[in-house]
């Protein structure tokens, strides 16, 4: 696939040194980088994804109401009919 | 990158008040999905802050304290999100054809209009939309958007 991009005078100048360097065509240099870029990612995504699981999960578990409610997402739309407008931001 | 309903984010939250195997199969597919992978409109995030801050302690008669405490971990999440995940804001393009979609459906299979905003948003980006609503799911079937289904309804 052809497309053109910009990049600026010193990344095409690296990326020049690289396609020589290596004896490789420019295009097939930045394949390289895109996939080698995308592994380091989703390895560093994954550590955040879990650090998020464990912290959010137990902030989620030390949620403790002082009465046992049972709760639906089911009927999200339905459930701001309870805003009545008397309710409505009464603790402010 | 999937589009997240704000039900998702709400039952998320709500997990351990929330008896119902099927949102336990969402949530599970949820926490497996990257954060830079979740798409949080700003319209979502907009209707889950009143949900969780407004809506969920009127609707469940929640006392003070538990409203704060329910505040509080709403706005640590919602800290996270804006951080973590991708930021999406719906350009005038989208806003018509949610309109379009809106009006389409107003007397037939009524949508919010925010949810004709996230069968817009997710059909004009290519996001699959991760919801429980299953009217919304409905639509987004007519309208060939991909979306998370759960193995055992």
């Amino acid at each position: 696939m052809y497309k053109s991009i910009n990049v600026s005078p010193t990344t095409y100048q690296q990326l020049q040194q690289l396609a020589t360097q290596l004896n490789k065509p420019k295009a097939q240099i930045i394949d390289v980088l895109v996939t080698e870029y995308e592994k380091i990612r989703s390895g560093q995504e994954e550590k955040k994804l879990t650090q998020f699981n464990k912290t959010m999960g137990a902030k989620i578990n030390a949620l403790a109401f002082s009465k046992k409610i049972a709760v639906t997402t089911d009927t999200i739309d339905t459930d701001f009919a309870a805003l009545a407008s008397s309710d409505f931001m009464r603790e402010k | 990158m999937y589009l997240v309903d704000t039900n998702i984010h709400a039952a998320y939250l709500l997990q351990n008040y929330e008896n119902d195997d099927v949102t336990r199969q969402y949530l599970h597919f949820y926490e497996t999905v990257s954060l830079v992978d979740r798409a949080i409109p700003d319209f979502i995030l907009g209707e889950f802050e009143t949900f969780m801050m407004q809506v969920v302690p009127s609707r469940y008669n929640l006392q003070i304290e538990d409203k704060r405490k329910i505040q509080q971990l709403t706005t640590e999440y919602m800290q996270n999100l804006t951080t973590d995940c991708t930021l999406i804001v719906p350009d005038t393009e989208t806003f018509q054809y949610a309109k379009d979609i809106y009006f389409e459906y107003l007397n037939s299979h009524y949508i919010s209009f925010v949810d004709a905003l996230v069968l817009a948003t997710a059909d004009r980006n290519s996001y699959p939309i991760l919801t429980k609503d299953e009217r919304m799911k409905l639509l987004a079937k007519r309208m060939n958007i991909s979306f998370f289904q759960p193995d055992i309804i």
